[in-house]
């Protein structure tokens, strides 16, 4: 009971860092895989008086681009208006050139705008149609999720390395008498910080304990896996690469705290 | 500073922030000495001594331990002087998280001697003054007098050059005092300095020593 009173403060400051980081990841990785499905679907329209290829437009974010072959469509118009007998040969040649630009990656609004201002520099361009209706509203959620998901990571991460460096100041007070007699016998500066460190060590292995039942919680949830299905993706999360990286997370932040406190000393000796 | 001298003060002023304890006081040791530091309480034995290892900084003058200058010694070397030398404070100041022997190891631990010598030279060391019963037992289930022995054990262990005990008899009994002043004696026999501040000098004593005595602001070497 002891134990757990004289560790909980730590224990908590880190599983919050490593599920507020996790949050963050997890719904990058959301978006981004609902960005990759509704990237399969979305393309930009050109217009252009000429023909155009990836070379001359020299843009980054361009997959590929690919010209609309518009005889079918005027194939069927001439169908439906089958009492004008149309020349498809002699319309198609008055007509100016459609194509498909696809992205490498989804544009934001913005990369959008700028994306459009480049294209419309191009003076063999005449128009776009950029279909800006297709970043629908449960995609700019997700980005706004994203974006709270960041800031709350930033937040929690600087108070909860406050509660860790409070916390260890406590546990150095604890063991000052200790380590004053160590520094009185040469003890060197690993030397005497070695039981912060210790501490600061098992505290980072149980809360990566804490932390891997929590996310194996929450990832076979039905809240998760429903949210997973209304958006018609599915993501694949390596819990155990994800752990061990939370492992060094917090063991770098601990033992970090752990030399922060013990530098920060007021020395006792010389 | 002659090879012999272990401590050399000259026009030494020490003391506090807002206070001079000891001012223009010369005096040296040598190598090997066995001295008794006396003076009334509050006369600055034990100022002194923390400046002999170093917990204090010199006001002003000069004083050299061991061939560092302490005016200028640096924190990397500070902790390298230490190794060498052992303190005994009147409060024994052992680790009450660790059992006696993990205490007495200390110095050997911190010197980087491997397990084995370190368990060996523990169990010799405690077995010598009748305490390897209690290598096991924590400083509380200990007497005064045989927590001032496990002292007196680490801080000899190492074979350091020299030592400091503070009031080392302060706390304990006529016998227990006897025992840890036997103690000393081994380790002066080993060849190492030994300083004892106390505020009275033995009655008997079986060894040829140095007294320097404190009083008004300055050390006087009685003989």
């Amino acid at each position: 009971m002891k134990y757990i009173r004289n560790h909980i403060f730590l224990i908590f400051a880190l599983v919050s860092i490593l599920f507020s980081i996790e949050m963050y990841y997890l719904f990058n990785k959301i978006v981004k895989t609902y960005e990759e499905k509704i990237l399969k679907n979305y393309t930009i329209i050109i217009v252009a008086k000429e023909k155009l290829d990836s070379e001359k437009l020299k843009l980054n974010n361009i997959s590929y681009i690919e010209q609309i072959d518009i005889t079918k469509s005027l194939k069927n118009i001439d169908t439906q208006l089958q009492n004008f007998n149309l020349d498809i040969n002699k319309i198609k040649n008055t007509l100016p050139y459609f194509y498909k630009l696809h992205l490498k990656n989804f544009p934001t609004p913005v990369s959008l705008d700028n994306l459009e201002k480049t294209l419309l520099k191009n003076p063999a361009i005449k128009r776009i149609e950029s279909f800006r209706q297709n970043q629908n509203q449960i995609y700019n959620l997700l980005l706004i999720i994203k974006l709270v998901a960041g800031i709350f990571m930033i937040i929690i991460l600087f108070i909860s390395f406050l509660l860790i460096i409070k916390q260890l100041e406590v546990w150095r007070f604890e063991h000052s008498e200790r380590m004053y007699i160590m520094e009185l016998f040469g003890a060197p500066f690993w030397f005497r910080s070695a039981i912060l460190i210790k501490l600061a060590i098992i505290d980072s292995i149980l809360s990566i304990g804490l932390i891997f039942s929590i996310i194996e919680y929450l990832l076979h949830s039905d809240m998760y896996q429903k949210l997973l299905v209304q958006l018609g993706i599915s993501v694949n999360m390596n819990v155990f690469y994800d752990l061990s990286i939370f492992f060094l997370i917090s063991l770098t932040i601990s033992v970090f705290a752990s030399l922060i406190v013990v530098f920060m000393k007021k020395d006792e000796v010389l | 500073m002659s090879n012999s001298k272990i401590v050399m003060a000259k026009d030494l002023y020490i003391g506090y922030e807002n206070s001079i304890v000891l001012e223009q006081t010369s005096f040296s040791l040598n190598r090997g000495e066995f001295v008794f530091l006396t003076g009334a309480s509050g006369e600055g034995k034990t100022t002194l001594i923390r400046h002999l290892y170093g917990e204090l900084k010199v006001k002003q003058g000069y004083l050299n331990i061991g061939g560092f200058d302490m005016n200028r010694i640096s924190k990397s070397k500070l902790t390298t002087l230490r190794r060498y030398i052992g303190i005994v404070f009147q409060d024994y100041k052992l680790i009450k998280e660790w059992t006696i022997e993990k205490n007495v190891k200390l110095p050997l631990t911190i010197a980087g001697i491997s397990e084995e010598v370190q368990n060996r030279e523990a169990s010799k060391l405690l077995s010598k003054v009748k305490l390897a019963h209690i290598a096991e037992k924590y400083p509380y289930e200990l007497s005064g007098g045989e927590q001032q022995r496990v002292a007196i054990i680490r801080a000899i262990i190492h074979q350091p050059v020299m030592i400091l005990a503070d009031e080392p008899t302060g706390n304990l009994d006529e016998y227990s005092s006897k025992l840890v002043m036997d103690l000393f004696k081994l380790a002066n026999k080993l060849g190492i300095t030994v300083l004892i501040a106390t505020h009275k000098l033995p009655e008997e004593f079986d060894l040829s020593f140095k007294h320097l005595h404190i009083e008004g602001k300055k050390i006087y070497e009685i003989h």
